[in-house]
């Protein structure tokens, strides 16, 4: 009785995160901007979830709960990562050209560029933006996801949209 | 088809968030279409851009992956504890068993212990007193050792 009961949660919990996991990669990738950091912050999300799947599955909306859990992680990996590379760059020569073939080349991609645009956004910001744009949540349900009230969510997003559109027209970027 | 002075209203709305849902799908949509009127042509990078973005998967699970985030540290620590344990056990194979010692040659090399007691007072608290006295300079050694090192971490982080 008690193996059913086991084996049942593990097959809840097991769907949930197959149905939730390219939403946290996505979101992870979103706040830190480097897919090695976010396949960890993932994992990291993922290994502590499984210690309370008992709790997660009993919950009226586990993926809001494990998004809320991947932004804290995710924002804890940019702030060690600004540490980091606050050292590194006491460490190292600042790069003043901006000029290199690289840097030409990916201001070139428009995508790209929007994408850089959109880094330049604060992270709550950039979150609300990719829940209601890219994941096509609700605003409660963002609100759950990111600890924020429903009046936050819907000005970061009125942020959000009038900057990017802003930062468009300053870069005069028209074609995808 | 969404018409371009529908798709203005409804950018108008997007732009001061009262839109739902499913208008800014129908939005998306228009956009999609390619046949975007040269008004609106400013926004095509931004809506191609979410579209992008929503088919960010995420990467196949490592089976390697705890593994991978192991601290080498750990691996250290365990290396170290096999290596005592195997020398530990060398060492123990060598002594002579206790079988092999004569009980009359351990026998004559008792500790006199008598002769080392404390019997006078003043000389216990003399001793009790140089005890404490070693005792407490190590502790309050210890303290100086972990002020020094994390004000130097300090320096370090700053």
């Amino acid at each position: 009785m008690i193996g059913a009961n086991a084996s049942t949660i593990l097959d809840h919990y097991s769907s949930i995160i197959t149905s939730v996991r390219d939403r946290l990669y996505r979101l992870a990738l979103r706040v830190v901007n480097d897919a090695d950091e976010a396949e960890d912050v993932v994992q990291d999300v993922l290994v502590k979830s499984w210690g309370q799947r008992d709790e997660i599955v009993r919950l009226d909306n586990p993926p809001a709960w494990l998004l809320r859990m991947t932004k804290h992680q995710a924002i804890d990996r940019l702030r060690s990562a600004k540490v980091r590379s606050a050292r590194e760059t006491e460490a190292a020569a600042s790069d003043h050209d901006v000029r290199t073939p690289y840097r030409i080349a990916a201001a070139n991609d428009t995508l790209g560029h929007v994408h850089r645009l959109l880094q330049q956004l604060p992270p709550a910001q950039r979150m609300v933006l990719q829940l209601r744009e890219v994941e096509g949540m609700e605003y409660q349900e963002i609100a759950e996801a990111t600890d924020l009230t429903m009046q936050q969510v819907k000005t970061y997003l009125h942020r959000g949209r009038h900057k990017i559109r802003a930062l468009l027209l300053k870069e005069k970027i028209s074609q995808p | 088809m969404m018409t371009h002075s529908e798709a203005e209203i409804l950018l108008h709305r997007y732009f001061e968030g009262t839109t739902s849902l499913n208008e800014e799908m129908n939005l998306r949509e228009y956009f999609r279409t390619g046949d975007v009127h040269p008004d609106l042509a400013e926004l095509n990078p931004m809506f191609a851009y979410w579209d992008k973005a929503a088919k960010v998967m995420a990467p196949p699970v490592k089976r390697t992956a705890m593994r991978r985030r192991m601290p080498l540290r750990w691996f250290s620590t365990a290396a170290a504890a096999i290596l005592l344990l195997f020398a530990a056990g060398t060492w123990f194979n060598d002594l002579p068993s206790l079988t092999d010692v004569p009980i009359a040659e351990a026998k004559t090399k008792t500790i006199d212990w008598s002769k080392y007691e404390v019997t006078d007072p003043e000389e216990a608290y003399i001793v009790l007193r140089n005890a404490l006295g070693t005792a407490s300079a190590e502790m309050n050694r210890s303290a100086r050792i972990t002020i020094r090192e994390i004000s130097e971490a300090r320096r370090i982080l700053k």
